[in-house]
C-alpha cells in the first residue's frame, strides 16, 4: 500500500510555478529521502501533504486521502517537524511539547522522556532562548513522542550538531525497525545515504530521478581513470564525455553508459597503459543534478531578462 | 559609556531611514493634513460660538480631561481654540508615532534577529539604542515643522506656531526615551509596546487630573491647569502657552527628560545580552499544566497577558472619570443662562466618556485578533495545524478572546464608571447599556479584522490600523468636531451609536453585532480555504 501518493502535482504561487508536474510514491515501511538544490520545491511538496497548501491541480493522498479535503483525518497519523521551527517565545520548552502532544491525543510520558534525554534536552527554558539546534531538538521530540504511523521531516537535522545528527540518525533506525514510514528532504548526503531505502531527487518542481541508491549509483555514468600512450587530445570533444581533469600522464573523467563503447574503441585508439572504472559516489551523482538545477535555473533567468 | 560603543550608529540611522522612509512620512504629512484641516475647519467657527464652546467644556470637570487649558483673552481666537479642542490627539498621535519608532527599530529588529548581524557586523553595543533615539528625535522634530506649516499655511503667525509645533515634539521625544528604556527593560516588542503604552497612559491620567483640579477662570472662560501638570510631559506641552506667554524654558524639561531616561536605557544595554530583556528569563515549568493542553487553555495562556494590560487601566480609567464627572453640572446649576444646558451635557457625559473608550478598545481588537496573523507569520502555526486540530477550532479561540475581550473591556469601563456616579443600584443597567451600544461598533470592526486575516492575510495588518483611524476620526466624537460631512460620519460604524442609550436605535445596534458576526464568518470560510501565508 502507498502512504503517500501524488501524481502530476502542480503548485503556482501567483505567476510563479514552484510545482511542475511532480509524481512520488512512498510505500508503507519505507524511508524516502527526498533531495534537490535550494528553491526545487521540497518544502512546497511537503506543505501540500500536510494541507498546509493548497495545491493547483493533481492529486497528493495520504494514507489514501486527499491532503487538503481530509487533513484532520490524515493528521492523525502522522507528525512533523518543520523546515524552520518557530514557537511562543515566552512559553517553555516543556510546555510546548505538552501542548503539541495533548492535540496528537495524549502524552506519551515515557516515550517524552526517553526522547528529552537522548537530545540532551532542557525543557524548563523559555522559547526565547533556545538556539536554532535546540528548537529543532524540541520539533523532533514533540514528533518522535506521538505514537503514528508516518513522520514528515523537512531538513530536520541542518542545526544539529555532528552528535545530536546521530542520535537522530538512530532515531529514525528504530522508527524503521518499528515499520513506520519516513518522508524526509534533506541537503546533508550522509544522512540520506546512511538512513534512506529510497531517494527521490527534485529539481525545478519536477522529480528527475527515484530509486534506490543502489540503483542510482549503476545508472548513467562511470568514472573512468586512464592512462594512454598517446595523448588523448580530444577526448572532450567525444559525446558522452563529461568533467575531463588532467592529472599529469593520468586523465579522469566521466562516461556516460550508452557512450561507452564509442569512448573505449577512442582510448583503445590511443594505446591504454592502465585503466580503472568505478560507479560514481553519491556526491558526484548529486552534485551532478545539482549543478544542472542551477544551469537550468540560469537558462531560465536568461530568457526571462 | 565609552566612545567606541557608538560605532556604525550614523549606518544604522541610514539604514533606519532607508527601510522606514515611507512609514515616517505617512506620520509627518499626517500630522501636517490633521493640523491644517483641523485649523481651517475650526476658523469657520466665529468669535462667539468658540466662546460658547469653550464655556461649555471648561465648565465640565470631566470635558477637561480632554482639552487643554486656554487663557482668558484666548477663547475667542483660533490658534489657541484650535489647542484646546486638538491637544489631546496631537500628544497622542505624537506619542503613538515616538513609541512606534523606537520599538521597531530596536526590539522589533532584536526579535527578527536581525540585530544580531548588525551587531556582529562590528556596530557598537549603544549603535542600534543611539540610532533608534536620534531617528526619534529627528522625525519628531519634522513631524513639528509640519504642524507649523499647517497652522502658517491658515494665516497664523509663524513664531508661535514653531512653538506650538516643537511643544509637540518635546512630548514625542520623551515618550521616546521612555519607549527606549521600555525596550531594554522588557522581553520582546509586544511587550515593550505594552510597557510603553503604560507609561504614556500614566502622562495622561496625570495630566487628566491636572485639567480637572485646575483652577477655572471667572464665568468658566478656559481653565489653568493645577500644579499636577509639572509632573506629566503631557502637562508641560500643554503650559508652554506658545501664542500667549511663550514659555520657551519649558523645553529645558523636555531635553532634560530626553536625555536623563535615554541615559537610563543605556545603563541597562549593559545589563543585558541581545536578544533578551532584563526582566525576562527564569526557570520555567518542565510540563505545561493540564489546561494549558487544550487549544482554549493556550489561546487564553498567548492572550492573556494583552487582555490584563488593557483591562486594569481601563477599570482603573472608569473609576478615576467617573470621580470626575460624578457631580458635573451641579455648580451651573444655577447659572442663568447655562443651568439647562449644563444638566443636560453633564448627564451625557459619562455615556461620551464610554464611547471614547471603546473607539480606544478597536486597538485591543486588532492587537488580539491579529495575534492569528503572527502566529502564522512568525509564530508556530504550521506545527500546530499540522496536528489533528481543525484549522476552525484554531481560529474560534483567537475569535471569541479577541471579540468577547473587546465587549468585556468596553463594558468593564462602563461598569466601574458607573459605580462612582449612579446614586441607586438601579440605575447600573443604564450605564451596562450604553456600553453594550457603544461595543456595538467595536463588535463590527472586530469581524472586519477577522475578514481581512481571512482574505487578505498579509495586508491584514496596515489595513486594519487605516480603517480603525479613519472609523474613529469620522466617528461620533471627533467627527463632528472635525465638521466632517454626513456622508463621511455614516460610513463609521461609531456614528451609528448615539451616547445616550434611550437615544440609540436598538435596530441600528443590533444590525452593528449582526454584520460583525457575518464579518467573522466571512473571515472563517476564507481562511478554511486558503493558503497558510508565512
Ligand atoms: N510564498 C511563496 N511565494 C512565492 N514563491 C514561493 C513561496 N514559497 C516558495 N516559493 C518559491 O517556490 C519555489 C520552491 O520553494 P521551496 O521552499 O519548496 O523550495 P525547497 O526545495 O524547500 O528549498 P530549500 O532547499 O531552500 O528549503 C522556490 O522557487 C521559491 O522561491
Ligand atoms: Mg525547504
Amino acid at each position: 500500500m502507498n502512504v503517500i501518493e501524488i501524481r502530476d502535482l502542480q503548485k503556482c504561487y501567483g505567476k510563479a510555478q514552484a510545482l511542475k508536474g511532480l509524481d512520488l510514491t512512498v510505500k508503507k515501511g519505507e524511508v524516502l529521502g527526498l533531495i534537490g538544490p535550494n528553491g526545487a520545491g521540497k518544502t512546497t511538496t511537503v506543505r501540500i501533504l500536510l494541507g498546509l497548501l493548497k495545491k493547483s491541480s493533481g492529486t497528493a493522498k495520504v494514507f489514501g486521502k486527499d491532503a487538503w479535503d481530509e487533513a484532520v483525518e490524515i493528521h492523525k497519523r502522522l507528525s512533523y517537524v518543520p523546515d524552520d521551527v518557530r514557537l511562543w517565545p515566552k512559553l517553555t520548552g516543556g510546555e510546548v511539547i505538552d501542548f503539541l502532544a495533548s492535540l496528537r491525543g495524549g502524552i506519551n510520558e515515557e516515550r517524552r522522556a526517553r526522547y528529552i534525554e537522548r537530545f540532551e534536552f532542557d525543557p524548563s527554558k523559555r522559547c526565547q532562548s533556545y538556539s536554532k539546534g535546540n528548537r529543532q531538538k524540541l520539533a523532533l521530540i514533540a514528533a518522535l513522542s506521538a505514537d503514528v504511523d508516518l513522520i514528515v521531516f523537512d531538513e530536520p537535522t541542518g542545526g544539529l550538531d555532528p552528535l545530536m545528527s546521530k542520535v537522530f540518525q538512530q532515531c529514525v533506525a528504530e522508527l524503521k525497525d518499528e515499520g513506520k514510514t519516513v518522508l524526509m528532504s534533506s541537503h546533508i548526503l550522509a544522512d540520506v545515504e546512511k538512513l534512506c531505502d529510497r531517494v527521490a531527487i527534485i529539481s525545478h518542481g519536477r522529480i528527475v530521478e527515484t530509486g534506490t541508491l543502489d540503483e542510482m549509483r549503476h545508472m548513467k555514468r562511470n568514472v573512468v581513470t586512464v592512462r594512454t600512450v598517446r595523448p588523448l587530445e580530444k577526448l572532450h570533444e567525444l559525446e558522452g564525455v563529461h568533467n575531463v581533469q588532467k592529472n599529469g600522464e593520468e586523465v579522469s573523467f566521466q562516461a556516460d553508459n550508452e557512450q561507452i563503447d564509442a569512448i573505449m574503441r577512442f582510448l583503445t585508439d590511443h594505446g591504454i597503459r592502465s585503466i580503472v572504472s568505478a560507479p560514481p559516489t553519491l556526491e558526484d551523482l548529486f552534485m551532478r543534478h545539482y549543478e544542472e538545477g542551477y544551469k537550468k535555473e540560469e537558462v531560465t533567468r536568461h530568457e526571462t531578462e | 559609556m565609552r566612545r567606541s560603543e557608538f560605532r556604525k550608529t550614523l549606518l544604522l540611522i541610514k539604514h533606519a531611514f532607508r527601510i522606514e522612509k515611507i512609514r515616517y512620512l505617512v506620520w509627518v504629512a499626517g500630522i501636517f493634513s490633521l493640523m491644517l484641516v483641523a485649523t481651517h475647519v475650526n476658523g469657520q467657527f466665529t468669535a462667539e460660538e468658540m466662546k460658547e464652546i469653550v464655556i461649555l467644556s471648561t465648565g465640565e470637570p470631566g470635558m477637561r480631561m480632554l482639552v487643554s487649558p486656554i487663557t482668558e483673552e484666548g477663547v475667542s481666537e483660533i490658534s489657541r481654540f484650535v489647542f484646546f479642542r486638538f491637544s489631546f490627539i496631537f500628544s497622542i498621535l505624537f506619542a503613538i508615532m515616538s513609541v512606534q519608532i523606537v520599538t521597531r527599530l530596536t526590539r522589533l529588529e532584536e526579535d527578527a534577529s536581525r540585530a544580531e548581524l548588525v551587531a556582529t557586523s562590528g556596530a557598537g553595543r549603544y549603535a542600534r539604542l543611539s540610532s533608534a533615539l536620534i531617528v526619534a528625535f529627528t522625525v519628531n522634530l519634522v513631524a513639528a515643522f509640519g504642524m507649523m506649516l499647517g497652522l502658517v499655511i491658515n494665516g497664523l503667525e509663524f513664531s508661535g506656531s514653531l512653538v506650538a509645533g516643537l511643544s509637540y515634539a518635546g512630548l514625542g521625544i520623551v515618550v521616546a526615551a521612555f519607549s527606549a528604556l521600555a525596550a531594554e527593560l522588557s522581553g520582546n516588542a509586544s511587550s515593550a509596546t505594552g510597557f510603553s503604552a503604560i507609561t504614556f497612559g500614566a502622562f495622561f491620567v496625570l495630566n487628566a487630573l491636572a485639567n480637572v483640579t485646575g483652577n477655572v477662570h471667572e464665568d468658566a472662560l478656559g481653565f489653568e491647569s493645577s500644579f499636577l501638570a509639572w509632573f506629566t510631559p503631557m502637562g508641560w506641552t500643554q503650559e508652554v502657552y506658545p501664542f500667549d506667554d511663550r514659555n520657551l524654558w519649558i523645553f529645558a524639561f523636555f531635553l532634560a527628560a530626553f536625555v536623563l531616561v535615554s541615559l537610563g536605557a543605556f545603563y541597562f544595554v549593559d545589563k543585558r545580552d541581545v536578544g533578551r530583556g532584563v526582566l525576562a528569563d527564569r526557570q520555567g515549568r518542565e510540563h505545561a499544566p493540564v489546561w494549558m493542553r487544550r487549544p482554549l487553555g493556550l489561546v487564553w495562556r498567548l492572550q492573556r497577558g494583552a487582555f490584563l494590560a488593557w483591562v486594569i487601566p481601563v477599570a482603573f480609567l472608569g473609576i478615576a472619570f467617573g470621580a470626575a464627572t460624578e457631580d458635573l453640572g451641579v455648580n451651573f446649576e444655577d447659572h442663568e443662562y447655562f443651568g439647562e444646558a449644563f444638566a443636560e451635557a453633564a448627564r451625557e457625559m459619562p455615556f461620551i466618556l464610554t464611547a471614547v473608550t471603546a473607539m480606544v478598545v478597536s486597538f485591543y481588537a486588532r492587537v488580539a485578533l491579529l495575534k492569528m496573523r503572527k502566529e502564522e507569520a512568525s509564530g508556530p502555526l504550521e506545527n500546530v495545524l499540522s496536528t489533528p486540530l481543525p484549522r476552525l477550532r484554531w481560529m474560534a479561540g483567537h475569535v471569541l478572546v479577541g471579540m468577547a475581550g473587546s465587549v468585556i473591556l468596553v463594558l468593564t469601563y462602563a461598569f466601574t464608571q458607573a459605580l462612582v456616579i449612579i446614586e441607586s443600584p438601579a440605575d447600573i443597567g443604564e450605564h451596562l447599556l450604553g456600553g453594550l451600544v457603544q461595543a456595538g461598533p467595536v463588535f463590527l470592526i472586530a469581524g472586519l479584522i477577522i475578514a481581512l486575516f481571512g482574505l487578505v492575510p498579509r495586508r491584514a495588518g496596515a489595513v486594519t490600523i487605516a480603517l480603525i483611524l479613519f472609523f474613529i476620526l469620522a466617528g461620533s466624537f471627533f467627527g463632528p468636531i472635525l465638521d466632517l460631512p454626513n456622508a463621511v460620519k455614516n460610513l463609521s460604524p461609531f456614528t451609528h451609536a448615539d451616547f445616550l442609550p434611550e437615544n440609540a436605535s436598538i435596530a441600528k445596534i443590533i444590525t452593528l453585532y449582526i454584520l460583525g458576526g457575518l464579518f467573522a464568518a466571512i473571515g472563517f470560510l476564507a481562511f478554511k480555504r486558503r493558503n497558510l501565508s508565512f
